[in-house]
């Protein structure tokens, strides 16, 4: 029973769930790139990530995008948070994870190896497929 | 005392949102200009009677530049042919550091075949961007590698007229739709 409520206990813990998970198909010549999905947080308590981890590159980083005088600025963020019982988008033109120095040009429906740290120490893997860049309407 | 307050701040924020809307002043704005590219060099001039949309971004840019890009590309495959043939897209690299006219021509071609590529030295390129109100700053690189830094630039996609005007501008993220009626409406004109 107790081993049954550490299970539960961990499991709403760790309750965060990644959909529309994806890594952006760029000119094979890119040596950078973004990936992007949601994160939603089912527990009571705001979670944040705080890194992400692959080995198809030489650095990943959390990225925002701010619109400042006019002009697009790209920064590093220390952390992502996912407020409780909400969610958080990564999305083009806004918080993604950029993959910089790709070990090899990316294919189209290959699928990146990524872990995500949260601040809690918990760790989750997940393999984004590379997709084409999906036009707004 | 307080409805002066009042009228002050409605005035200031008139001016903040017409001072906005204003970033890209486009009528005293454009000209014509000659740029290295990826098809030999390009010449504004020569492309009377064609729309050319101008995208000032950088190809290390892993988001803003090619989701316009890819964005005008879908419009532009959308439009009959007849309106296509009449338009040019041109995107040119701020960071010269790093974009060959190569790398360059194999960037463009993912998005298009037709789309060109230039890029020129900082000189020539502040030149042109100034002209049509572009904006961009290269950030000092982070880190111990020189080949990473990020740029700052303005995201909006110039459109020059079949006249050789600046026209008009695709903001980033602009609904599809309505990019394609500014286009459509541009292609349109007769000379």
């Amino acid at each position: 029973m107790k081993f049954l409520t550490l299970i539960l206990l961990s499991f709403n813990c760790y309750a965060i769930n990644i959909t529309e998970e994806r890594v952006r198909l760029l000119p094979p010549s890119s040596p950078a790139t973004g990936v992007f999905m949601t994160l939603t947080n089912a527990s009571k308590q705001d979670r944040f990530l705080i890194k992400a981890l692959s080995d198809r590159a030489k650095k990943v980083e959390l990225h925002n995008h701010i619109m400042e005088g006019g002009m697009m600025k790209m920064r590093e963020v220390e952390k992502i948070k996912i407020p409780a019982k909400g969610k958080v988008t990564l999305k083009p033109g806004g918080l993604h994870i950029m993959l910089i120095g790709l070990s090899k040009p990316l294919q189209e429906g290959e699928k990146i190896p990524l872990t995500l740290v949260f601040k809690d120490g918990l760790k989750k893997a997940i393999e984004p497929e590379v997709k084409k860049i999906k036009v707004q309407h | 005392m307080k409805k002066i307050l009042l009228v002050a701040f409605a005035l200031l924020l008139l001016i903040g949102v017409r001072a906005y809307l204003w970033q890209y002043d486009l009528a005293s704005q454009g000209g014509d200009f000659a740029i290295n590219s990826t098809t030999g060099v390009f010449k504004l001039k020569e492309n009377r009677g064609k729309v050319v949309v101008i995208y000032f971004g950088y190809r290390y840019c892993p988001d803003v530049c090619p989701t316009t890009l890819a964005q005008i590309a879908t419009v532009k495959r959308k439009l009959p042919a007849d309106l296509q043939k009449n338009m040019q897209i041109l995107f040119i690299s701020v960071d010269p550091k790093r974009d060959s006219l190569p790398v360059l021509a194999e960037y463009v071609k993912f998005f298009d075949e037709d789309f060109v590529g230039a890029t020129a030295s900082k000189t020539a390129i502040d030149k042109i961007a100034k002209m049509y109100g572009a904006k961009y700053v290269i950030n000092p690189p982070k880190g111990e590698d020189p080949k990473t830094y990020t740029v700052d630039h303005s995201t909006a996609a110039f459109i020059v007229n079949k006249a050789g005007k600046l026209v008009d501008a695709i903001e980033h993220n602009e609904p599809q739709a309505m990019v394609m009626a500014k286009l459509i409406n541009y292609l349109k004109e007769t000379l």
